[in-house]
């Protein structure tokens, strides 16, 4: 007797999910992170942008820091779903599942809960501003969620150490964060357009001032998403297997 | 069964009968990796051989550090090796020597993730559960999380996955650490009754404390894996 083809997906699915809510502080989290950055964060970004004349708007900043929460977020569920598991999901491989599928249940856990932390981080940007484009608000946060799901599993699984991982997933977070926002001024080509949130920022920003933008962004969002994804499942992967 | 890396097949005998594990001329070093003068090289094991035979229970031993639980882990195929062979005739169980579990699952949900992983339908994996957790008496805890329970229990279920599938051979890291005196006796009793069933057992300690209960005795000391008894 074996179990089901269906079993194999739909039972890690299940207890990984509940690995996640069960640790309180990861729910917590989800609505103190996104509160923060959109409150806070974002009200002393466009008072600061006003000073210095930025054209940032309160609206724009706000924004900003929703996508940026999403992005966090997101981060710090993939960075610490892989080291925290990291022992036990190799002893999943050595039970009998594949590399290949133990990381495509953690991206499927990942994207999940990146959906979760986009969709928090937007509900509390709706207190502030009433998006003429939520669609397109939705997707640029849920893309840069994404991003950054992938670039928590590549740090997690390249870097050994929780507490050295999570600081470098942070200094990278803050330096894409502030470096690549329209703060410091219109800056843009090469190679700030390398930064994560480069792409995601600026078509945000367009979207809430509903402005037009160039749809290729949406290609180099989602290039990159895929370009971060793919290099952080062949780290996992190699992780993964035997050392 | 894996052939050796020159593409020869390795053949032997254990004290019973046809290998059904073998670790021939095992090499193995820990590297470091960083820049120079930080880089490190650790060698534990140079030549390192043993067999299981099938319903065999064998004890591997040695002192902290001597690379037994390397040897262990690079026969469940957890850890690469950097030279020699390792055949294993039938599915592995190993139960690592520190409880590898998810700390937040209960320990019903643990039998049946790790269940699935080893591909038993639902029922099996409930009669397999029932069966050893009564064996191993940790059945009341079915609704505890990992985390609440106690080092004893922990490696209770640690040991349990390790048997879930019933394979035909078990490799246990200190399997006992941490057991009572009656969970110690229940642990070789069951032992027994699978070595009487054909399973091949091999055992990692520091000392042997009762040496009748084992076939054969390998200790680990130098890079090297020597037949003691």
């Amino acid at each position: 007797m074996s179990a089901s083809g269906a079993a194999r997906w739909t039972t890690p699915l299940a207890m990984f999910v509940r690995e996640y809510y069960r640790t309180t502080l990861n729910v917590v989290l989800l609505v103190a992170i996104p509160a923060l950055v959109i409150f806070a964060v974002g009200d002393a970004i466009g008072r600061i942008s006003r000073i210095f004349a930025t054209g940032l708007t309160t609206a724009m900043a706000e924004s900003m820091g929703a996508l940026w929460a999403a992005a966090f977020l997101t981060g710090m569920i993939g960075f610490f779903m892989i080291t925290g598991a990291r022992a036990a999901d190799r002893r999943l491989l050595g039970a009998g599942y594949r590399p290949v599928q133990l990381v495509a249940l953690r991206f499927i856990v990942i994207a999940l809960f990146g959906g979760l932390a986009t969709l928090a981080s937007y509900l509390l940007l709706l207190t502030r501003l009433s998006p003429t484009d939520p669609v397109q608000m939705l997707a640029v946060m849920y893309l840069a969620a994404l991003l950054y799901g992938a670039l928590g599993v590549l740090i997690g699984s390249l870097v050994p150490g929780e507490l050295e991982g999570s600081f470098a997933l942070l200094f990278f977070f803050v330096m894409d964060a502030f470096i690549a926002s329209p703060l410091f001024g219109e800056a843009g080509g090469f190679p700030l357009n390398l930064l994560p949130t480069f792409y995601p920022t600026k078509v945000l920003l367009s979207v809430t001032a509903a402005q037009p933008h160039d749809p290729v962004h949406w290609w180099y969002i989602a290039a990159y998403a895929l370009s971060v994804s793919a290099l952080a499942g062949a780290a996992f992967y190699r992780a993964a297997r035997a050392r | 069964m894996s052939p050796r890396s020159d593409g020869t097949p390795v053949t032997g005998t254990s004290g019973t009968g046809t290998a059904r594990l073998t670790a021939a001329h095992v090499a193995k070093t820990y590297r470091t990796y960083g820049l120079w003068p930080l880089v490190r090289s650790v060698p534990v094991l140079q030549d390192a051989s043993l067999e299981v035979g099938a319903g065999e229970t064998v004890a591997l031993v040695g002192g902290n550090g001597s690379g037994k639980s390397t040897l262990m882990m690079i026969i469940a195929g957890t850890l690469g090796r950097d030279a020699g062979d390792v055949r294993v005739d039938g599915r592995i169980g190993y139960c690592p020597q520190t409880p590898v579990l998810y700390e937040k699952l209960t320990v019903a949900e643990t039998f049946r993730l790790f269940g699935v992983a080893y591909g038993l339908d639902a029922d099996a994996v409930a009669a397999r559960k029932a069966e050893l957790q009564g064996t191993l008496a940790f059945g009341q805890y079915d609704d505890f999380r990992v985390e609440h329970l106690s080092g004893g229990t922990r490696q209770k279920l640690n040991l349990a996955l390790a048997l879930l599938p019933d394979p035909e051979v078990l490799l246990l890291d200190e399997p006992y650490a941490g057991f009572d005196y009656e969970t110690y006796l229940r642990f070789w009793e069951m032992s027994r009754e699978l070595a009487d069933r054909g399973r091949s057992i091999l055992i990692v300690s520091h000392f042997v404390e009762d040496p009748e209960r084992f076939d054969r005795i390998y200790r680990v000391a130098d890079g090297r894996c020597e037949r003691e008894r």
